[in-house]
């Protein structure tokens, strides 16, 4: 079985590439879904599914020579790719294209009642996210917002979405775009930690724990991209 | 040949002179520019000539206590403006500021860092008073109510606005980013702008009262 994952992941492409005219079309719908990276197994499969369909449809003799598959067994793989594309189409959806890192919320003296939290959100899909909300069960509310200096006026917005292009990334720093975190359960000191949870526009979601940090004094919190 | 002999030994000494004649001139007119310098040296946010004198207000402290121009004089004082319900800007400047008072603390003894709340109805003294020495101890949080505020906002010339129209309970306040200095004599000598890092605040306090000394 292995085998024949292998085979088919790395001649069914060539083979298709080399002769039949729906490739660029098969790879377009597999990058357009947002599966670029080739890490799980789930994707695999999608992309074999993607990569087969056309094909096993149109009956090409020299392709199906090439893959040593004869009727019989080819419409087995059929199915068992159909269903598992199926089955893990869901679970990539989850969150394959979006990566959630350095999380943190800033502690705050005890008596505030709103924190800042700050992360790094990538976007490796091939299409922009749009990121439409956060929540927390550890807080009442949880907020998009946008700091600014304008004639040296300090200024907040909130933003009902943050926008993070195709293969690029947004940092929420301090001083610049960041998560407003309402009334917690309980005052947070250094070393707690949350859960939160991040959508996406198009349905995609990730949950992320994050910890509880102080501010480092130098103003110079965590590392900048600046871009 | 012999003219062209002739016209050399004219030519060095001509030379001699346009030599003389432009060094003179550029050390008459550097001389000229450096006696104009007595304006300011190159000194980023520096007031000066005419820095602001300060008349007297009325805010409260963190422990309810009067605070007023007779509190500032005689210490150098850093002022900037903020409120307890900004989770992002607020504390970093607060942060700064204890980095900074941590540094500056052991060479000046007569420092006070004052941070002013331009949401005094939301930030009552016992909040103040827990939100500042919650960066340092020596913080001082001054408020009172919007008209005491005002006393001591009008004269720095700091504007602050109550975004409270969008949302009724949480609402924003913009403010004014920049970190005031004022010398003991409580003159407003300086404005330290965002965005702010502790050197960076050191570095251009150290050089204001480096000059304001000269001056006295």
């Amino acid at each position: 079985m292995h085998f024949f994952v292998r085979l088919v992941l790395e001649a069914y492409p060539f083979g298709v590439a080399t002769q039949n005219r729906s490739w660029r079309f098969c790879h377009d719908s597999c990058v357009n879904t947002q599966l670029t990276s080739p890490r799980k197994l789930g994707h695999l499969l999608l992309c074999i599914g993607m990569y087969c369909m056309p094909v096993l449809q149109e009956q090409k003799p020299a392709t199906k020579k090439l893959l040593f598959l004869d009727g019989s067994l080819s419409h087995k793989i059929k199915f068992l790719t159909l269903s598992l594309t199926l089955l893990f189409s869901c679970l990539i959806s989850a969150d394959e294209n979006i990566n959630i890192s350095d999380i943190w919320i800033s502690e705050a003296p005890p008596t505030v009642s709103i924190l800042a939290a700050y992360a790094r959100i990538e976007n490796m899909s091939e299409e922009e996210q749009i990121l439409i909300s956060v929540s927390s069960s550890t807080f009442s509310k949880v907020e998009l917002h946008l700091s600014e200096v304008i004639d040296g006026m300090a200024t907040m917005k909130k933003q009902s979405s943050i926008s993070i292009p195709a293969k690029d990334f947004v940092e929420l720093s301090p001083g610049a775009y960041h998560l407003m975190l309402f009334n917690p359960e309980a005052p947070l000191k250094a070393g707690d930690s949350a859960i939160i949870n991040f959508t996406f526009a198009d349905g995609k979601s990730a949950s992320v724990l994050a910890t509880v940090k102080k501010r480092n004094n130098d103003g110079h919190e965590h590392h900048h991209h600046n871009h | 040949m012999i003219k062209f002999l002739s016209n050399s030994k004219f030519l060095i000494p001509a030379m001699v002179i346009l030599a003389v004649f432009a060094a003179s001139s550029g050390f008459y007119i550097s001389l000229k520019q450096s006696q104009n310098n007595q304006q300011p040296p190159d000194i980023e946010g520096l007031f000066w000539p005419n820095p602001k004198q300060i008349q007297d207000f009325n805010t409260l402290d963190q422990t309810g206590n009067s605070f007023g121009l007779n509190q500032i004089k005689g210490k150098w004082s850093f002022i900037f403006f903020g409120y307890t319900h900004c989770p992002d800007i607020c504390p970093v400047t607060m942060a700064v500021m204890a980095q900074t008072y941590k540094q500056l603390a052991m060479e000046h003894n007569n420092l006070q860092i004052i941070f002013v709340s331009v949401d005094p109805e939301r930030d009552s003294t016992e909040k103040l008073s827990q939100y500042v020495s919650y960066f340092n101890k020596d913080f001082i949080g001054l408020g009172g109510d919007p008209e005491k505020v005002n006393s001591l906002t009008k004269q720095i010339g700091v504007a602050y606005f109550l975004n409270k129209e969008d949302q009724t309970e949480d609402y924003l306040v913009d403010h004014s980013a920049s970190i005031f200095v004022f010398d003991p004599m409580a003159r407003m000598v300086g404005k330290i702008s965002p965005p702010h890092d502790a050197e960076k605040v050191i570095e251009q306090f150290t050089k204001i009262k480096t000059f304001i000394n000269g001056t006295l």
